[in-house]
């Protein structure tokens, strides 16, 4: 199972920090829905230069998606998300402007 | 979001048409909705799996905040569909355009969770965009 799906562009300074962002989302995963230390899968996709825009200009954003509980309540859903940003945010220094993260109920569509 | 995942017949584009298309997707998104440009994505990739449908150049998988018209939605396929098949110098049916529905509770983008339909006025005024109404 797809744990998290994430976008990032090829050769900025999240795809360069894989590994971090990884372990922090590994991290987070196991305090907020108790996954298991090896069975946490994210999916990465390196949007190559000139195939991702953002306000039609080439972009320097993350997007991040995570499967959750069916029906998740709305303040541990916000507070989920608050911490990938604070996680992306703390390893890249990109802006609040440029991670997206979406917390999606029941699996992921990949 | 809205983030728009555009898949192209592998060689049908280069960057001058990836971007035009990008300021496409994005002006009409934002003429439809009355978004705010810099939370429109567009992301391309090349359909180098042979996973286009059938008849089709160019796939495009949108997907927007729920709450939006059916007029809306009609309006951003059948325009932007319109504005790829242009750029691409292809038939308009060869373009296919789709949008799927997010809630916005789902969603965090510029540090806070997403504002429901009718709350986007208070949410731009806390990140300082002003009383534009918002995506």
């Amino acid at each position: 199972m797809v744990h998290y799906l994430c976008f990032v562009q090829e050769g900025q300074v999240a795809d360069r920090r894989r590994d971090e962002l990884a372990a922090g989302l590994a991290r987070l995963g196991r305090e907020t829905f108790g996954d298991t230390p090896d069975g946490v899968e994210i999916r990465w996709t390196a949007v190559p230069a000139g195939f991702g825009f953002t306000a039609g200009e080439p972009s320097t954003a993350s997007l991040v998606v995570r499967s959750v509980p069916v029906g998740w309540g709305d303040a541990p859903r916000a507070a989920f998300m608050r911490a990938v940003c604070d996680l992306w945010r703390a390893v890249t220094g990109c802006s609040a402007d440029e991670i997206m993260v979406t917390a999606f109920d029941g699996p992921l569509p990949v | 979001m809205p983030l728009y995942r555009c898949v192209i017949a592998p060689g049908l584009t280069a960057l001058a048409e990836r971007s035009r298309i990008a300021r496409d997707v994005t002006r009409i998104h934002c003429e439809v909705t009355d978004a705010l440009p810099q939370f429109v994505h567009t992301f391309f990739s090349e359909d180098e799996a042979s996973e286009l449908p059938a008849g089709t150049r160019a796939f495009v998988l949108g997907t927007i905040r729920a709450g939006r018209t059916a007029e809306q939605k009609t309006r951003l396929q059948d325009e932007m569909a319109a504005a790829i098949a242009e750029t691409l110098g292809v038939a308009r049916g060869e373009v296919s355009v789709i949008t799927v529905d997010l809630p916005a509770r789902w969603v965090m983008e510029g540090g806070d969770v997403l504002p429901e339909p009718g709350d986007e006025a208070a949410w731009l005024a806390r990140h300082g965009h002003g009383p534009t109404p918002a995506r």
